[in-house]
């Protein structure tokens, strides 16, 4: 089961997603806000934790990108996915800097929306192909400043977790693909997470394609 | 005698002579002050011409300010209202595919989608309205002010309108600019000045006028203007014609405006 808390000023999507939500017998949702001060203020009374937040950009008082960092720094543990009307890629490379690990459009399929939430569950991000070209792009992009993190300090071992964890593989899938031991890869991944100065895997995996370390397909 | 002759002689010569030297310095001080005074003229000149060059900077300045606050607005109208509508419909639509919902539930969501659409029309509705009321364009100056005056709902606020002005001698564009004098200055008495009482008539006379009158506040008339103000200012100014406004604390607000009858449009 999936603790879930949501955020949006529009009620009724509120109301609906909360329905559509419920209905799903892996999806639990505690709680939902109608803007980002009552997200953050909830969270701080609340007796269980959300896993997943599903949070609005545009909401009045507090907004969802100042959300999404205040939860980052209070509440690390929690996996932010971000809700928008537009799929702009300045909205969406927007709320992944500041720590989404995911980006939904409202008008995505239930489906699609399932899938995201248990991605993010599972693996800590979920990014659709729409996400990946977007931080590709910002890799080619003559303005964005690139990490000056050396190369050579990761080593050839780490870069094939990396790009497998960039695939969306699990821990165990990794561990069977290169035929190491589970604590083994989770050791590597720590010490990427070390390295590239990341917070979690979904900052990895941006900071891996924004800074051009695993190609990208 | 020849000397008294030459001593006349001499006598008119200097005359002569001191009349030219008069008559010459006469014509040179009336060209220097002929010159001199074309000078002061054109100075002149110049001067009330670059005071209308900047009126005509802060009439477009004005304008161009209160399109871009009407543009940010109509923005959040189709982003907050609209798309986010839309979003409400779009997730309940998709909801109906599911085969195992109870029937309850499917009401439920069909309700939703109802009222959202509602909602949307009403949004769409009200954004076409306020950015050209269609009375204006379909039945003319006077039934729009009629429609805008009955539509503020507001028990506390007792308004008294009249209006003769034929608007068959109006272009659409004169009634649309004097319909948006008379949003702003209801809008005016309505937010800031507290009134209880508005007095609006379009009278014709000599001249177009049309006065507005509230009980509220009033105001301290300073140097500065508000938007609201500087695009009454604006519109008054393409109109062509001539505001006056008595204000003080605790006095209210009386305006007048005077618009010649069939003022041509210029912006000279």
């Amino acid at each position: 089961m999936i603790n879930l808390a949501l955020a949006d000023d529009e009620t009724l999507f509120l109301e609906t997603l909360s329905f559509m939500l419920d209905r799903h017998s892996e999806f639990n949702v505690l709680f939902s806000a109608t803007n980002g001060q009552e997200l953050v203020d909830q969270l701080r009374d609340c007796a269980i934790m959300p896993d997943v937040i599903l949070t609005d950009l545009k909401m009045p008082i507090l907004n969802g990108v100042e959300a999404t960092k205040k939860i980052r720094t209070e509440f690390p543990e929690i996996k932010i996915i971000a809700l928008s009307s537009y799929d702009t890629d300045v909205f969406i490379s927007n709320m992944l800097g500041v720590g989404a690990t995911s980006y939904l459009v409202k008008n995505s399929k239930p489906e699609e929306v399932y899938k995201t939430i248990k991605e993010v569950h599972e693996k800590g991000f979920y990014y659709n192909e729409k996400l990946l070209s977007i931080l590709h792009q910002n890799s080619q992009n003559q303005n964005f400043k690139k990490s000056a993190l050396d190369n050579k300090l990761i080593s050839d071992r780490e870069k094939e977790v990396l790009e497998l964890i960039c695939k969306q593989h699990t821990t165990k899938e990794i561990a069977d693909q290169l035929i190491l031991s589970h604590r083994t890869v989770d050791r590597h991944r720590d010490s990427l997470l070390t390295k590239t100065n990341s917070r979690n895997v979904a900052g990895l995996v941006a900071f891996a394609i924004q800074n051009s370390l695993v190609p990208f397909k | 005698m020849s000397v008294i002759i030459q001593i006349t002689n001499t006598t008119i010569n200097y005359v002569a002579i001191g009349l030219m030297i008069f008559i010459i310095l006469f014509s040179v001080g009336m060209v220097v002050f002929f010159l001199l005074s074309r000078k002061r003229i054109t100075l002149a000149d110049l001067d009330v011409r670059d005071i209308k060059i900047k009126a005509q900077e802060d009439v477009l300045a004005a304008t161009l300010l209160t399109q871009d606050r009407e543009r940010t607005r109509v923005a959040r109208e189709l982003h907050d209202e609209i798309s986010a509508k839309l979003n409400v419909i779009s997730l309940n639509a998709s909801l109906l595919n599911d085969k195992t919902l109870e029937h309850q539930d499917r009401e439920l969501l069909l309700a939703r989608i109802q009222t959202a659409t509602r909602k949307t029309l009403e949004n769409t509705r009200r954004l076409a309205h306020d950015l050209l009321p269609p009375v204006l364009e379909k039945f003319g100056l006077g039934q729009a002010i009629t429609e805008f005056v009955d539509s503020i709902h507001n028990g506390q606020l007792l308004i008294t309108y009249t209006c003769d002005w034929d608007e068959e001698t109006l272009t659409t564009e004169d009634q649309l600019h004097t319909y948006r004098i008379v949003q702003e200055l209801f809008n005016n008495s309505i937010k800031y000045s507290e009134a209880t009482q508005i007095e609006l008539s379009l009278i014709t006379a000599v001249n177009r006028r049309m006065t507005y009158r509230d009980n509220g506040i009033g105001f301290q008339e300073t140097g500065s203007v508000g938007l609201g103000t500087s695009n009454i200012n604006s519109r008054v100014f393409i109109l062509g014609g001539i505001m006056t406004l008595e204000t003080s604390i605790n006095n209210g607000v009386f305006y007048i405006f005077d618009f010649q009858t069939n003022a041509p449009m210029t912006y000279d």
